[in-house]
């Protein structure tokens, strides 16, 4: 049942729906200051993140827990490592 | 009341509770954010880039704890380990 790539492939899917998630929020955080209506803008891009991304985890996790687990072990990994890059960025700067 | 029916309630009432704490603090705080970024921004318009970015860091620390909720509630609905537990050892 359990294969060995099967973890690293849920890790590195979690890598990818982390990426999806903050990118798409960096993205629609970049918008905000132009946006005619930037509630409207937040709810819609967080709503239509967390649809997706909560989904894509339902779908892997498949009955298990320990599979949600992984994903989310990759997700929380992409959230560190853009957080960092954007703290150093705003180090480099100032 | 067997143990069935008491882990399948609690893990249902506790899987709600877990939702609508996890959808309104993340929603609360979120506001605050963005008003209060779009007010620095409209203050000082030159510090927009850096602004940006902060906000950044901090939604995406609010909206990571809006999705371990999900998962929380995800797994005690979906892949409830102590439901799967009790059903394989039997009443």
């Amino acid at each position: 049942m359990t294969e060995s790539w099967l973890w690293p492939a849920l890790f590195a899917a979690g890598l990818g729906l982390g990426a999806f998630f903050y990118g798409g929020l960096w993205w629609t955080v970049k918008r905000l200051p132009a946006a005619h209506h930037p509630v409207l803008t937040m709810l819609v891009s967080f709503a239509v993140r967390t649809a997706v991304t909560i989904g894509v985890m339902a779908g892997l996790m498949a009955g298990d827990w320990r599979r949600l687990a992984a994903v989310l072990a990759g997700f929380v990994a992409m959230r560190f490592f853009l957080v960092w890059r954007q703290r150093r960025h705003d180090a480099i700067q100032s | 009341m067997n143990a069935e029916t008491l882990i399948a309630m609690v893990s249902i009432f506790t899987a709600g509770l877990t939702m609508g704490l996890g959808a309104i603090g993340p929603a609360l705080g979120e506001g605050r954010a963005v008003a209060q970024a779009l007010l620095a921004i409209a203050q000082q318009p030159d510090e927009a880039n850096t602004i940006t970015r902060t906000l950044f860091v901090g939604l995406a620390m609010v909206e990571s704890t809006a999705i371990y909720c999900f998962v929380i509630s995800m797994i005690l609905l979906f892949a409830n380990p102590y439901w799967d537990h009790f059903l394989s050892t039997g009443p």
